[in-house]
């Protein structure tokens, strides 16, 4: 007989139930409708010694089903004090404030409201969730009239509200395309968050993961001697598809480039097929590079956590970069990673005038956008090898793929990282089919797990928050026979898995560049029969 | 019932209030000032505007104050990277030009509106449809009208009046066959009007997200409105002593005597609490989507570092610290290290 399925598995799930989904709001105001957990809906607390790893105050036990959060004694001044700094310290959050006029326009564009139809997940109403609150305590208007003026006191309730909500939204930005003022949302969510952890509330899928960072250099924990393991091994399944035997430097001074990637592609399925991929390329093009252990993570945590968080876990990154002594770095397939190394690294941990300007040393290109920042994007790297034609490719090698391209959000929306990508995809593989236009590029929608939301225990909001991604998948499918949805990002790698398996069964996820070790030809490789999963390849399906 | 209908009773309802007893204060006031009643009317422009001006000064210096701490725009298009790749110059702009162009589009045309599309029928099944580009719509015809509304006013301040006044009074003709004649703008307003207030009621999503300050300042626009019809459509306000009385505001000149026009004191009485109201209310979206970091800011991240001057001090994990909890097994497993081992 059967395991009975739990709520942390998607087949738990009615397709049918997920998809009967009622956009009529419940009566009466949102003000006084309480919030109310279900199993399946909401992330697991994060645990006290993570944040004790971080230094971070107020770590406690506490469940989103209990009553009582034991809250420290004066919560309701450190959340005051903590909007207050953040409103003095940003122009943007004082002006997304005040600006938005409630028009709705963003409302049906979020994945999580276009998924639930919970009222609360319309982007306007999520802000209101902290606009109300700084109404009370921060106007006049909100301060004498009251409800009357959208505002509304502080209590617990609005705590809990804030945890359900802001850990429902993955920061893609998707509804900021649509607001006539440019309001990105994320910047609520993360002021949310940023006031939840100070009273020690987060959710442990985000702090277990930057307490890793903080303390091992990777997300996972992985330690110095398990990064080379897995590196090694990944080195011997490369072998053993191409009779090649590659070098994996690691830690290695006088290395022209430092590499650094998510940690996610070194262990799990499907990422490190494009860890592989990494490897393949940069030893044939004899690239001078290293990996790191101390900043063995491009993806950040700390985003999904605080604004400080983020700084000390990104640190890294250009401190080893340092005391390697390279001249520039190499990012590799990530989505909130270059979120933060575009908009925010140089800013918080630059300048890098240590640094040269990152130039390829095959085709002597400069790339004059980062030379600030120092670090390009390895699509952007490829990309450039493939326009000055520099790689030899055999595209029939992926000519099982049948692929459309799903743009991650942080790329997309907040770097405009989209044809270099596509570029690269279309020299590797011979077939590939875009989704609807409204789902992709500046409009592309969400994977439901990113911004720290990737966990099985609120699965349920995943699935609903990847309908919209898992539905046009399935029409590619449908109308093109697409069987492959290849991604940049190591959160989508592991996400989207499960979104297509669940909505579009028969598409498996695969990364950019483990196409791309697929199709390249390399100098005394074996004659290859297979890929990089050990599928027969030119027509394994 | 009541537990229904009181969200929306609360804002509505206080909305309206409001918009009454607007009314009601300039309707009591005038007739208790006699003659003297243009004196209320300067009074009230001459103030309202002082408030206008000193309050919205004040608040956008206060946003100035606080710093952008990260530069955050909002790529709609290809970035600037790699010669083979072209980028998107109003998307995702790089250069002051092409923020510039990019600000006009998203703030002046109301792009983002625009690009509301309604959700592809393959992916829709199941998933909310949205209105597709009605509110882009609605909200053109709304500014743009107001816009020019307000410039046709200026004929009633200014002597001569400017050529570009006329020009667009010539224009901006719906018919001829009534005396005086009735612009488009006069028509338009209202529509887009009703629109903007039909939609917030309409529609559940956006009632449930209304409030009073959502309906009071439309509420108080349709008065205004109303009244200005009314005033040259059918009552027939005297204009020439309009602009006298504004005349003696703008010039100083003597204010001669007038036909007392009580729609001529609430529609400048209303047009002083819109002032007032203004730079405290969310129609700060005018000043604030200039400042907004989303639409304003150049894809210049990587090239040109952003100074946040309150990048806050934090502590990190040094390498030093790094190695020292893992020398041991980075030596075991031949990985390179700073320092030897302690007793080796």
């Amino acid at each position: 007989m059967a395991a009975p399925r739990k709520p942390d598995q998607p087949e738990f799930y009615e397709r049918s139930v997920l998809e009967r989904i009622d956009y009529t709001p419940p009566q009466g105001s949102w003000i006084r409708n309480p919030v109310s957990f279900q199993i399946g809906g909401f992330l697991h607390p994060a645990k006290a010694k993570n944040l004790e790893i971080l230094d971070l105050p107020n770590g406690h036990a506490w469940s989103p089903l209990d009553e009582d959060w034991h809250l420290p004694a004066d919560w309701e001044k450190i959340v005051l004090d903590g909007l207050r700094e953040r409103l003095e310290s940003s122009r943007t959050l004082r002006v997304f404030m005040e600006t938005c006029v409630r028009c709705g326009a963003c409302a049906e564009k979020c994945p999580f409201y276009m998924g639930s139809g919970d009222p609360r997940n319309m982007p306007v109403l999520r802000a209101e969730l902290i606009r109300s609150i700084y109404r009370r305590y921060f106007t006049v208007t909100g301060r004498v009239l009251g409800e009357l003026a959208g505002a509304r006191a502080l209590t617990p309730e609005v705590i809990k509200e804030w945890f359900k909500y802001f850990f429902q939204c993955t920061e893609c930005r998707r509804c900021a395309v649509f607001c006539p003022y440019g309001i990105d949302t994320a910047e609520f969510t993360m002021l949310g968050r940023d006031l939840l952890l100070r009273l020690g509330l987060s959710a442990n899928w985000v702090m277990e993961p930057a307490a890793n960072c903080y303390r091992t250099g990777n997300h996972l924990g992985i330690q110095p001697q398990g990064v080379k393991d897995s590196l090694e091994f990944l080195a011997g399944e490369l072998e053993e598809v191409t009779g090649i035997r590659v070098d994996v430097p690691i830690n290695r001074k006088g290395a022209d480039i430092l590499f650094v990637t998510p940690s996610g592609d070194l262990m799990a399925e499907p990422g490190v097929y494009t860890a592989m991929g990494y490897l393949a390329l940069f030893h044939e093009l004899g690239l001078n590079y290293t990996f790191s252990t101390y900043a063995s993570e491009g993806g950040n945590f700390g985003l999904f956590a605080s604004p400080e968080l983020m700084k000390r876990l990104n640190a890294k990154i250009y401190a080893e970069a340092k005391r390697l002594g390279v001249k520039w770095i190499l990012g590799g397939e990530c989505g909130h990673m270059w979120r933060v190394v575009h908009q925010y690294m140089d800013t918080m941990n630059g300048p890098s005038d240590f640094l040269d300007v990152p130039t390829s040393p095959i085709t002597g290109t400069r790339f004059e956008h980062a030379r600030g920042t120092k670090m390009i994007h390895i699509a952007e790297f490829t990309a450039d090898l493939l326009a000055h034609g520099r790689l030899k490719l055999d595209p029939s090698r992926n000519s099982a793929v049948r692929a459309t391209f799903h743009d991650s959000c942080n790329p997309a929306r907040s770097m405009g990282l989209l044809e270099e990508p596509r570029a690269v995809l279309r020299s590797v593989c011979r077939e590939f089919y875009e989704m609807p236009e409204d789902t992709i590029r500046e409009r592309t929608l969400c994977c439901g797990g990113g911004a720290g939301l990737g966990a099985d225990e609120n699965m349920e909001v995943r699935l609903r928050a990847g309908m919209g991604r898992g539905k046009a998948v399935a029409h590619v499918r449908d109308t093109h026979a697409v069987n492959t949805l290849v991604t940049i990002c190591a959160i989508d790698r592991a996400t989207l898995t499960t979104v297509c398996d669940y909505w579009a069964k028969g598409v498996h996820v695969a990364g950019l560049h483990e196409l791309v070790g697929n199709a390249l030809v390399m100098k005394g490789e074996k004659p290859r029969t297979e890929n990089f999963r050990h599928e027969p390849i030119g027509g394994g399906e | 019932m009541f537990r229904a209908g009181r969200h929306l009773f609360l804002h509505l309802g206080g909305a309206l209030g409001a918009v009454v007893l607007a009314c009601a204060v300039p309707a009591l006031m005038a007739p208790l000032l006699g003659a003297r009643w243009p004196l209320l009317v300067l009074a009230v422009a001459a103030l309202s505007f002082l408030a206008f001006a000193a309050t919205l000064v004040w608040k956008i210096l206060r946003w100035m104050r606080a710093p952008v701490p990260f530069r955050i725009p909002l790529t709609l298009g290809q970035q600037k990277s790699i010669a083979s790749v072209s980028h998107s110059r109003s998307g995702t702009p790089h250069a002051l030009g092409e923020v510039l162009w990019r600000m006009f589009l998203d703030i002046v045309l109301f792009r983002p509106l625009f690009r509301a599309t309604p959700t592809a029928p393959a992916t829709a099944r199941g998933l909310s449809h949205g209105m597709g580009r009605s509110l882009w719509f609605i909200a053109v015809a709304f500014h743009a009208s107001l816009l020019i509304i307000l410039v046709r006013h200026l004929r009633l301040i200014l002597d001569p009046v400017p050529a570009f006044v006329a020009l667009l009074e010539r224009f901006d003709v719906a018919t001829e066959m009534v005396l005086p004649k009735v612009h488009i703008t006069s028509l338009l307003f209202p529509l887009a009007l009703a629109l903007l207030f039909g939609r917030r009621l309409l529609l559940m999503r956006v009632r449930y997200i209304s409030l009073a300050a959502d309906y009071f300042p439309l509420l108080l626009l349709s008065v205004i409105a109303t009244t200005g019809i009314v005033m040259r459509h059918f009552v027939r306000t005297d204009l020439a002593s309009v602009k006298k009385i504004a005349m003696w505001l703008v010039y100083w000149a003597p204010v001669l005597a007038v036909r007392p026009d009580p729609w001529l004191v609430v529609h400048v009485f209303l047009v002083g609490v819109l002032f007032v109201y203004f730079p405290l209310s969310k129609l700060m979206h005018l000043p604030g989507v200039l400042l907004s970091p989303t639409l304003t800011m150049s894809n210049n991240n990587r090239e040109r570092r952003h100074i946040n001057p309150r990048n806050p001090d934090v502590v990190t994990m040094h390498y030093t610290d790094y190695e020292d909890v893992f020398r041991e097994r980075m030596i075991e497993a031949g990985l390179p290290v700073e320092k030897a081992p302690e007793g080796k």
